[in-house]
Formats: structure tokens, C-alpha cells, sequence
């Protein structure tokens, strides 16, 4: 990065607020390492490390059941990222997860909209903003474990239409999970909701099919 | 994850959208308003489905 996009970046971040103390960013950092988990770019964090600690133990608690996403080579890298617009996080490149700094640095703003979303249908009922970080890792999971989602999900509810799977996921699970015909949604909204323990029976029978397959 | 996705809008009101079985996909009921009309549009767009223009006719039962 040269100067003039550091000085940008700079200022970027000061618009939020003031990044952490050394002594966090340390303190966050061996957090990570102590679960594996490599982080990027948390030096400009002006959040509470506290949210940021939430997540990893999250994802943590996956790992218990899909070791692969905690890997030395092809694990999960948690990256924090302030040009993510209105996404709360992405997962890139199968493993690198960017959390949306602005909405992680604001907790209240965050979980404001998750229960928005939650309340319109468009998350999974029950949840709340810890599903972020859930749903991610569900992406990363149908990565390294070759998870086909959608004729997992044809093969659970015994249809080959795509429209009446839609069509249950819609009541039964979240919109969300149903917004890309390939089926992408349906796995990461099924670990949001299962790893919630909000006990949804679709994401229950979905995590033990995928836990026998792998 | 995406705190809002404009392309779902059009499912956010039962009366606005049908599953149409006989042809394998979603189709929009005339109580669907624009937003929810162009909504859809970004739907079909962002799955690579056929972005048919959307007749805007409301002697019929379903758009598109």
C-alpha cells in the first residue's frame, strides 16, 4: 500500500473511531492463536474486543465438528474489512472470512438489524447476531467438506423441485436461505440456526447428514 | 452475510408471489407493487434466470 492509500485507509478508519490499544490487539491476537484462528488487519479495530473474542469462540465451537476449517493451510482467517457496504461479513476464497467493521465496532447497531431481519423472516427465527459468524463458517464448511447444500436439502425433504424446497425453506428455515437457486445459502443458514440452538428440525437433520457424509 | 438484500423483497408479502409448479418457478401476482416488481427483476437477474420484462398488466392473475 503506498502512502497515499495508507493515509486514506488512515482516515477511513477515524471515522469510526480510535483502533485499540497495542496491549488489546495483543491480547486479542493470542486469543486467536490460542484457537487457531489467524487474524488480519484487527491492529485498526475500534470496537470492543470483547465482541470480536464472541466470534472466534464461535467459530471455535465448529471446529469441534469440522477440525479442517481450523487447518495450518486452508483454515479459517478472520480479517476485519471497513469496504464491506451493508454485508456483515463475506466469506472469500472459501476460507477467508471479512467481518464489516463498521458493524462490528457497533454492537448495538448490529444486533439491531440482525432482529430486524429476524423479525421480517429473513434470518432464522430464534437467532440473534452471534449467527454471523455461524453463517460464515457454514460457507467454509461446504467448501473444504464438498458440501452440495441443495441436494442435501432434495435428498432430506425427498422432492427434486427446487420450487417446493424453496418453498419449506422459506417457512421453515429463513428468505435468506433461499436467495440463490444454487443452494449456497442453505447450509450457512442451517449452521446459523443450528450452532444457535434455537432448535430448528430442518438445520438438526441438515448438520447430521452432513456430519455422517464428511 | 448480508444485513439486507433488496433482490428478496418481492418475498416479503405472500399475496405479491406464487410457486408456480406446473413451470418450476416463482411468478409475481398482480398485488405485487414495483418495488416488489423490480425487486424480482433483481432476483432473476442475480440467479442468471431469463429476465423477461415484466408485463405490467394487471388483467392478469401473474407477471412474468
Amino acid at each position: 500500500m503506498d502512502k497515499t492509500a495508507i493515509s486514506s485507509y488512515k482516515a477511513l478508519v477515524a471515522q469510526y473511531g480510535t483502533p485499540i490499544s497495542v496491549e488489546d490487539f495483543k491480547a486479542l491476537r493470542s486469543f486467536a492463536t490460542e484457537r487457531k484462528i489467524r487474524l488480519s488487519g484487527f491492529k485498526d479495530f475500534v470496537g470492543d474486543i470483547e465482541t470480536i473474542k464472541k466470534v472466534i469462540d464461535d467459530i471455535a465451537e465448529i471446529a469441534v465438528d469440522f477440525p479442517l476449517i481450523l487447518d495450518e493451510k486452508c483454515g479459517i482467517r478472520l480479517e476485519l474489512d471497513y469496504g464491506l457496504g451493508t454485508d456483515f461479513a463475506t466469506t472469500e476464497s472459501g476460507h477467508i472470512i471479512h467481518l464489516n467493521a463498521g458493524y462490528f465496532s457497533n454492537l448495538k447497531e448490529l444486533e439491531r438489524e440482525y432482529e430486524e431481519a429476524v423479525s421480517e423472516g429473513r434470518f432464522v427465527k430464534g437467532t440473534d447476531w452471534r449467527a454471523i459468524a455461524r453463517h460464515e463458517t457454514g460457507h467454509v464448511v461446504a467448501e473444504l467438506y464438498h458440501v452440495d447444500p441443495l441436494s442435501l436439502t432434495f435428498e432430506l425433504l425427498q422432492t427434486r423441485s427446487r420450487l417446493a424446497a424453496f418453498e419449506y425453506l422459506t417457512d421453515e428455515l429463513s428468505v435468506y436461505s433461499t436467495e440463490y437457486e444454487d443452494g449456497r445459502e442453505i447450509i450457512s443458514e442451517c449452521f446459523s440456526a443450528y450452532y444457535s440452538k434455537v432448535g430448528n428440525q430442518f438445520a438438526e437433520q441438515f448438520l447430521q447428514k452432513v456430519g455422517e457424509d464428511r | 452475510m448480508k444485513s439486507y438484500s433488496e433482490a428478496m423483497y418481492w418475498k416479503k408479502n405472500k399475496e405479491w408471489y406464487v410457486a408456480n409448479y406446473d413451470k418450476d418457478r416463482y411468478e409475481l401476482t398482480k398485488a405485487a407493487p414495483p418495488r416488489a416488481i423490480e425487486s424480482f427483476r433483481m432476483y432473476l437477474r442475480q440467479n442468471d434466470l431469463p429476465d423477461n420484462p415484466v408485463p405490467i398488466n394487471f388483467g392478469e392473475d401473474v407477471y412474468v
